[in-house]
Order: structure tokens, then C-alpha cells, then sequence
């Protein structure tokens, strides 16, 4: 490894700092390597050892710069970041599993106070990330409300609206049949009156008039079977579409 | 080593030894410096330098040296006031220990 893959490394391994604290970092590590000069740049990386322990380090004191401070001094508190460079690295190779024989042993050698100290700063930050995230899901369904009632109701509107119209062109369908056969009767009730005048134009009218009178029963009988076969089906069908979203929502 | 050396100890001794320097000091000097008194590995002086800076026991400005910027790390007036902080700590609990063990030795 040459001193360019373990800054770009570090790097890497700080993405998840804040900014700044990555910058500063990288601008020390950088100065420490100008400073050690190019001739000892194999032996600087040597001692420095493995940039994820570096980073490790680095976010080992971020985590517990708050609480640690002054809290653990004199009482053979073991600096987390002083000498037991595998403290950090203790979290990290529980990630990786690489690490684990070369450090591992160490861990014995800890006292029992420091062993709480690094399992309460492990246990820390996914509370923090829980939290985190539960905020975000609050702030999510807040954002939401308002825009997705309407959405939902501009949905449930669209179908039923769908579903009426189709309920409406079948009922028209019955309607139109209904009255062709009434307008058959009236031409045949007109053929009658006129075939006192007008024997010819009043037998027309009258067979018209049979003629419209049976094709309107016709469809009518036709047109309510229609109905009874394709209401209920789109009934269903609206019921169905109505209720997905809400058992979808209950399987997730 | 067989003493480990706590957290408040490693920031006296580092707060120490940047006071030394009037005008300041850089990390690769720093580290050095430390390394000739105590055994320590060069990824552990970073993160006590940052926090010494988040708490103004030391500020940092860049300085031109042989065509780029070198970070200058200067103890602060509160720095100060810490660093004689530890050293009455430093010196009342080392002569406790003193006692304690010259006693032991006298048994």
C-alpha cells in the first residue's frame, strides 16, 4: 500500500462523518505524510497500520467525545485510542470478520470497565439511527397527509365515477329497448287510426309498428339479461379495486 | 509500558508539549515529540488533537511551508489554564503515588 490508496481509503472509510471532520482528518493525515518526508512514507503507514483502523479511531472518539471527557480519568480507564489501538478495531471486525485473530486477544487483557464503556458506545449510535429514522417516517406520513388524501380520494372518485358510467350505459341500453317497443306500440295504435282514411298507410303503420313493438321486447328481454349477468360482475369488480390498496397494506 | 495512560493524562502530555512552542507546532512534530516520552502509535495523536481544538485548549492556522499549507496547532489561553490544571493534579496524585510506593518499599 502506498501513501496515495491509504488517503484515498480513509476516505472512503470517512464517508459517513460529518464533513468537516473528514476534511480535517484527511488534512492532517496528508500534512503527516508531507512532514514524515517520501522516505519514510512505508514506514509511516506501517505504524499507522490499516486505514479502517485509522477511521475507526477517528470515529471512536467522535461517538464518545461527549460523555468521555473527564469522566474515566486516573481510574485505570485505558484510553480507548492509546495503546489498545484494537478498541475501535473491536467494532470493526465484528463488520468484517477479518480482523478478529489478529486483534482479538487483546480484548481479554481489558478491564471490565472498559468493556462496558465500548459496549454502551457500540449500543449508542443504532439508537440514535432508530430514532432517526422513526423521525423520518413521522415527517414522511406529515408530508404525506396532505398530499396523499386528495390523491387517494381523486382515485376513489375516478373509479366510482368509471363504474357509475358503465352502470349508466347498461341502464340506457334497457331504456333505449324499452322504448323502441313502446314507440312500436304507438305506430301501431297510429296505423289503426289511420286505417279508417288510409287503408295502405295505416297497414304500414300497423306492421311497422308490430314489427318496432316485438324487435323493443326483444331487446328489452335481451338487454335486462345483460344487465343481470354484467352488474353484478362490475359490482365485484368496483369492490375489488376499492379494497386492494387496504390489503396490500395489510401484508406489508 | 506497562502504566496505560488514561485520556486526560495523553491530553496534558500533548497540551505540554505544544506549549513548548511559542509559535505553535504540526502534527508530524507533535507525534514525535510525544513518541520520545511515551509509547504511542501515530493514529492515536489525531483524535486527542481534535478534541483538544473542539474544546479551545488548542487552536489551529495554516502556515506556508515549502509551497503548501501546513496546520500550526497553538495553545489557547483556556489550554493553558487546563495544562496548569494537570499539572497540580499531575503532581499531587504522583507524589500520593510516590509516598505510597517508597512506603512500601520501607515495609
Amino acid at each position: 500500500m502506498n501513501r496515495i490508496e491509504f488517503m484515498t481509503e480513509l476516505a472512503a472509510l470517512l464517508q459517513d462523518v460529518p464533513a468537516e471532520e473528514r476534511r480535517d482528518a484527511m488534512k492532517f493525515y496528508n500534512d503527516y505524510f508531507d512532514d514524515a518526508g517520501e522516505e519514510n512514507e512505508q514506514q509511516v503507514i506501517a505504524e499507522l497500520g490499516d486505514p479502517a483502523q485509522v477511521a475507526a479511531t477517528i470515529k471512536a472518539d467522535l461517538e464518545g467525545a461527549s460523555k468521555e471527557h473527564g469522566e474515566f480519568t486516573e481510574k485505570g480507564y485505558t484510553d480507548s485510542r492509546f495503546e489498545n489501538k484494537n478498541v475501535p478495531v473491536g467494532r470493526e471486525y465484528k463488520e468484517s470478520g477479518q480482523k478478529s485473530d489478529e486483534y482479538g486477544y487483546r480484548n481479554t487483557e481489558q478491564s471490565r470497565r472498559e468493556y462496558d464503556y465500548e459496549r454502551s458506545g457500540e449500543q449508542t449510535p443504532p439508537r440514535t439511527n432508530g430514532a432517526l429514522k422513526i423521525f423520518l417516517i413521522v415527517i414522511l406520513v406529515l408530508v404525506a397527509i396532505p398530499v396523499g388524501i386528495p390523491v387517494a380520494a381523486a382515485i376513489l372518485i375516478t373509479i366510482a365515477a368509471v363504474g357509475f358510467t358503465i352502470l349508466i350505459l347498461f341502464f340506457t341500453l334497457v331504456i333505449a329497448s324499452v322504448a323502441i317497443a313502446f314507440a312500436g306500440v304507438c305506430v301501431f295504435i297510429a296505423g289503426l287510426v289511420s286505417l279508417v282514411p288510409e287503408i295502405a298507410v295505416g297497414l304500414a303503420l300497423i306492421g311497422t309498428g308490430l314489427i318496432l313493438t316485438v324487435v323493443g321486447v326483444v331487446l328489452t328481454v335481451a338487454s335486462v339479461r345483460v344487465c343481470m349477468i354484467v352488474l353484478p360482475g362490475i359490482c365485484r369488480g368496483f369492490m375489488w379495486i376499492v379494497s386492494r390498496p387496504f390489503q396490500r397494506r395489510a401484508v406489508v | 509500558m506497562v502504566f496505560n495512560t488514561g485520556a486526560a493524562l495523553l491530553d496534558a502530555i500533548v497540551l505540554a508539549v505544544v506549549s513548548r512552542e511559542k509559535e505553535g507546532t504540526y502534527g508530524y512534530k507533535i507525534t514525535q515529540d510525544v513518541r520520545t516520552t511515551i509509547e504511542v502509535s501515530e493514529s492515536t495523536l489525531y483524535p486527542v488533537l481534535r478534541r483538544l481544538q473542539k474544546d479551545e485548549c488548542l487552536e489551529v492556522y495554516d502556515r506556508q511551508i515549502d509551497g503548501r499549507n501546513r496546520r500550526y496547532y497553538k495553545v489557547t489561553a483556556r489550554g493553558m489554564a487546563q495544562l496548569d490544571l494537570y499539572r497540580r493534579e499531575w503532581k499531587s496524585y504522583s507524589i500520593k503515588i510516590n509516598e505510597l510506593f517508597k512506603g512500601g518499599v520501607a515495609v
